[in-house]
């Protein structure tokens, strides 16, 4: 994984995918399969299903890369949102009894994540967000809660969502800017 | 967005149309959330990309943009062939239009022959009307035992006003070739005068050249040419009564 195809630009992979040169999708596979298959696996957490998801996942991009628009995202965020997508519809398809979820299952889930050490900023981002708005963040990006399905099942008022989920983007924000 | 209310959801959407800012926002957001997603980033194991990748069909290769007019070049042919039918439509109709413009004139040269022939015509019942209008009948001389033709008759319409001769053919032997009939007068014991060709062919009445005092008509075969005297035996003749 740790060729130098991870130093193709962006904009030549998209290049090769809208031109439906097949490199292209093995390239963006060597630099973003990880991340994808991270989200995918964090949302699933099941080797197999997320296996099959990641699969789903470079099907859509390929079938859909004349779709990208590089001025509304970068390759990243469209693929990561596309893996994202396709993951929580793979939850909710296997009936995910989400509103049963206790807030001890959720909190307990983000302590087991494999978060890949060697990523740039994880430490400081675990360290500015506390575990509350890294449970926000969580539900509403990785299981695709909305904000009054997270102030149900962490059994707390919609404005605290709102405020923690504000001061969690802003968090986020800062680091990745 | 997605943990948003769809009211919310709308309300932020049509911000973002309307606020470039809020659209850049979203989007600094989005690729926050999405660098916050890789620190998850987790390693499939190595043989998933071959597996996933024998599984993408290939697509053809886009169009390239040069190739697409179909259309236009459509409206080209279209164009092309009405401009053609048009060059042939308006060959044909030229052509059309000489051909009238031929016939037009054909049938205006008929006209005026039918009308000279229909004048004449008229002109000779004219003649054979009036009262004073003399009807010979120029026959071979009763004195020539030997005629040469002794069926010949030729009737001459005869005015003394008028003074053209008008001959109606009754019966004469076809002139050899180079030789044709013609018309004498003779008046008293005066040599013949020469008084005009006769068009053997003709099937009506022929009027001849205005002729002076004349006591006898006659008829000789001579040269096409005509002749100053006559060099053949008389056919048929007749007097003015």
């Amino acid at each position: 994984m740790n060729n130098q195809n991870l130093h193709i630009g962006d904009e030549n992979i998209v290049r090769l995918l809208k031109s439906n040169n097949k490199d292209g999708l093995s390239l963006l596979y060597d630099k973003y399969a990880a991340a994808l298959y991270g989200v995918i696996h964090r949302i699933l957490q099941q080797t197999e299903a997320a296996e099959e998801v990641l699969q789903d996942t470079m099907l859509k991009i390929w079938n859909n890369a004349e779709k990208y628009d590089a001025s509304k995202g970068n390759l990243l965020t469209w693929t990561i949102n596309i893996a994202r997508n396709a993951a929580i519809d793979r939850a909710r398809l296997k009936s995910f009894s989400r509103r049963n979820e206790k807030i001890e299952d959720v909190s307990n889930q983000l302590e087991e994540a494999a978060i890949n050490p060697e990523t740039i900023g994880v430490k400081e981002l675990m360290n500015k967000l506390n575990k509350d708005q890294k449970i926000i963040i969580d539900l509403i990006y990785f299981k695709g809660y909305t904000q009054s399905e997270v102030a149900e099942t962490l059994e707390i008022p919609i404005g605290t969502v709102k405020s923690r989920l504000y001061a969690a983007i802003n968090k986020l924000r800062e680091l990745f800017s | 967005m997605e943990a948003l209310s769809p009211a919310e959801s709308r309300t932020v959407e049509a911000w973002a149309a309307q606020y470039p800012e809020i659209q850049i926002e979203l989007r600094r957001i989005q690729e926050a959330l999405s660098q916050y997603a890789r620190s998850f980033e987790l390693a499939p194991r190595p043989e998933l990309k071959r597996e996933i990748l024998s599984k993408v069909q290939d697509k053809p290769a886009p169009p390239l943009p040069v190739a697409t007019p179909t259309r236009p070049n459509r409206l080209g042919w279209i164009g092309l062939l009405l401009a053609l039918l048009a060059i042939v439509a308006v060959v044909v109709l030229y052509n059309r239009s000489r051909q009238l413009e031929k016939t037009v004139q054909r049938v205006v040269a008929e006209k005026d022959s039918l009308q000279q022939d229909y004048n004449r015509a008229i002109n000779n019942l004219e003649l054979i009307q009036n009262p004073t209008t003399k009807i010979i009948a120029l026959t071979p001389p009763p004195d020539d035992d030997t005629p040469i033709a002794p069926d010949a008759e030729v009737t001459l319409y005869w005015n003394q006003n008028d003074r053209t001769p008008l001959l109606a053919i009754k019966n004469l032997p076809e002139p050899p070739a180079g030789k044709k009939y013609q018309l004498w007068t003779i008046r008293g014991t005066q040599a013949p005068t020469p008084a005009g060709m006769i068009d053997f062919d003709s099937t009506t009445f022929q009027t001849m050249p205005q002729v002076a005092e004349v006591d006898v008509f006659a008829i000789t075969l001579e040269d096409a040419g005509g002749s100053p005297v006559p060099t053949s035996k008389i056919y048929v003749a007749g007097k003015v009564i």
